[in-house]
């Protein structure tokens, strides 16, 4: 099945990937993947970072933006790595 | 579409089967829903499902059936009882897709991965992020850099003229209201404000890194790096961010899952080099190494990564053993032109950000500082008359000052600028032009009429863009003019390279070098220290700030000596 090969995939991987590369492993579109680790993520077999929840305005309070700071989601600083996303498997086994 | 359906295999057909049974038996239920699809939806674990369902007769017979037929199939099917639904429709998916789609004119390679090839490459991906960032810190050092004395000229001179003239007219002039204004909030907040330009041009540049899609490349391929030492590779995502501010970037180590982990990269963060680092820098490599200003900037940005990684290692190692990490899946955007409007709003928003600082907790820091340069401990000075040697900053700073003699800048001025700098780091260089009293010499010259102080101004401007399109060409090793036009160095630059030359007996060089390491390699500054007490704790922060002197201390020490063995 396509989703057991991409867990496998997933458990095989020494390295960071990038969707495309993975997409490619597994032979399906990168769009398609886009969704199917989406629904991983939703299971619990693979974990999204967590969005910088809790950090509004008052998260800098103190720092030289003092009452200029926007909180960190939309900080000046915080390098904008454009729809960049991480997965973490999260130790189901390869089959 | 007549007849289409799909086969979720033999244990959860019967498992669907069983859920269409029941839910038969429920009119209400068969009322509201498809009676497959709410099989279906009821296996899957739909979230929406178990609040509508528990309202309607029958609804808690069917949940609890439901969660009888899953414990089933898990024990039958393993893991794969939670993905056999979705992986069979995805299959379903794929299998129309590949069916429906022509293929044929679809280029296998594109030219994303044809970049991609050499800019992640497993050989080169390093080598390449760091010959980029070499050429940001060029173009900000040496194109940014023809700016900073038109901008110095205008602060320093007309605007301080203009201040002193202001306070004149109000009958102020000559009293300690002049030497607030002009010593403390012009001069100190002013000689931050000079780099402006050098932080727009890495702004700059930043922006257009990220905008073409390279940054998120840059974050791919120092997650190999990093794990290659045992690091979590999605720690380089809150370091990228520590580039330009500490404190946000120790917030966002929130997107790591592992606690050991945060606080790992919680306490290598603030080893980044942050953008206010950076005036520093600036200003001790246009002194002492004008030739090299670029190479020496660059070098700073890449000691702390370099830092970063060893202790990351030896806390590994020891307090913070590894925690498995799994491969992290990033999806690459593709590689486009940046948009010069997205370019110019995150260059100004960040450019706008520093400013506010210089209007905040720089300016405050600045009049602390001058008060405490104005009350006099000794000699016969009196309030803001006092020479600075006598004033009380200089006393605490000199009771510190003994502790850098090994590293070569043991001198009260050098000590007090890296104490008022565990405020903010542009205050070291606020600090610098108020010690070193560089408005003693602006005060007795002559004040410049409104209109000269505007030509003066604007030819300083033209000036600066004549340098800025002299020096571009250098970035890729061609130099135009002789140099015979550099300017002298300033009244500040001239009395930091005596201080200096003093304190290390005759080897500033290698005493202005320790001092930028110890620079970097010290606690940011208090709001950092904050963050890291509110994300993991006051025993770390404390850890934090100890350890980092510490480190900073032995670096600054070594690097003196290894400088005077090298004859600097």
């Amino acid at each position: 099945m396509l989703l057991d090969r991409l867990i496998d995939e997933l458990g095989r991987a020494r390295g960071p990937l990038t969707t495309r590369a993975l997409a490619r492993r597994v032979g399906i579109d990168e769009s398609a993947l886009a969704g199917m680790l989406g629904v991983l993520a939703a299971k619990g077999i693979l974990s999204v970072p967590s969005e910088l929840a809790g950090s509004g305005p008052a998260a800098c309070t103190g720092a030289a933006c003092g009452k200029t700071c926007v909180g960190l989601d939309r900080c000046p600083f915080v390098a904008k790595t454009p729809d960049t996303h991480a997965f973490v498997v999260l130790g189901r086994e390869p089959q | 579409m007549n007849g289409f359906r799909i086969d979720y295999g033999a244990d959860v057909e019967n498992a669907i089967g069983r859920l269409v049974d029941a839910i038969d038996r429920f009119p209400e239920v068969r009322s509201h829903y498809a009676t497959r699809w709410l099989a279906i939806a009821l296996l899957d674990e739909d979230p929406g499902l178990d609040e509508p369902l528990g309202r309607m007769d029958g609804g808690p017979e069917l949940v609890a059936l439901r969660d009888r037929l899953l414990a089933g199939l898990r024990t039958s099917l393993g893991d794969h009882a939670d993905t056999q639904i979705v992986a069979a429709r995805f299959q379903m998916a794929n299998d129309i897709a590949n069916a429906a789609t022509d293929r044929t004119n679809e280029r296998a390679i594109t030219r994303t991965d044809r970049i991609d090839a050499v800019l992640t490459h497993r050989l080169l991906g390093i080598p390449i992020f760091l010959a980029l960032m070499w050429a940001v810190f060029k173009i900000t050092t040496d194109i940014a850099g023809a700016f900073l004395d038109w901008v110095d000229g205008a602060i320093s001179g007309s605007l301080a003229h203009f201040v002193s003239s202001l306070v004149g007219l109000v009958g102020l002039g000559g009293t300690w209201v002049e030497s607030l204004f002009v010593d403390g909030v012009v001069a100190g907040v002013g000689a931050v404000l000079v780099f402006v330009p050098i932080l727009l041009a890495l702004y700059l540049a930043l922006a257009f890194l990220e905008d073409t899609g390279y940054m998120a490349r840059a974050a791919f391929v120092m997650d190999r790096m990093m794990r290659g030492v045992g690091l979590p590779g999605k720690s380089f995502l809150p370091m990228l961010v520590g580039f330009g501010c500490t404190v946000p970037a120790v917030y966002a180590t929130r997107t790591l899952e592992n606690e050991r982990d945060r606080i790992l990269t919680s306490l290598l963060v603030p080893f980044m080099s942050c953008g206010a680092r950076l005036p520093v820098y600036v200003l001790i490599a246009a002194v002492f190494f004008p030739d090299n200003a670029g190479l020496v900037v660059f070098s700073m940005y890449l000691l702390g990564i370099v830092m970063s990684l060893l202790v990351g290692w030896l806390l590994r190692r020891t307090l913070l053993p590894e925690s498995e990490h799994a491969p992290a899946i990033m999806e690459m955007p593709a590689y486009r032109l940046p948009m010069l409007r997205t370019i110019w709003f995150h260059t100004w928003t960040r450019t706008k950000a520093f400013i506010s600082g210089a209007g905040t907790i720089i300016f405050s820091t600045m009049i602390v500082v001058w008060l405490l340069m104005s009350i006099p401990v000794s000699g016969t000075g009196s309030f803001s008359d006092t020479d600075v040697d006598d004033s009380a900053f200089a006393a605490v700073a000199g009771v510190v000052a003994p502790a850098f003699e090994p590293a070569g800048f043991g001198s009260w001025e050098a000590t007090g600028s890296l104490l008022s700098g565990f405020v903010a780091k542009e205050v070291i260089v606020g600090t610098m032009a108020q010690v070193f009293g560089v408005e003693d010499e602006l005060r007795g010259s002559d004040q410049p009429s409104l209109g000269d102080s505007a030509r003066e101004i604007a030819t300083g401007f033209g000036k600066a863009m004549l340098g800025a399109l002299e020096e571009t060409p250098g970035i890729i090793g061609i130099h135009l003019g002789d140099g015979a036009e550099d300017l002298p160095p300033s009244g500040l630059q001239s009395s930091i390279r005596q201080s200096f030359e003093a304190s290390s007996g005759g080897h500033e060089r290698a005493a202005a070098l320790a001092f930028i390491v110890f620079v970097l390699l010290y606690t940011p500054c208090v709001a950092a220290a904050g963050a890291i007490r509110h994300e993991i704790g006051a025993r770390w922060m404390l850890f934090s700030i100890a350890g980092q002197t510490a480190i900073a201390w032995v670096f600054a020490v070594g690097m003196f000596h290894l400088g005077k063995a090298m004859g600097l």
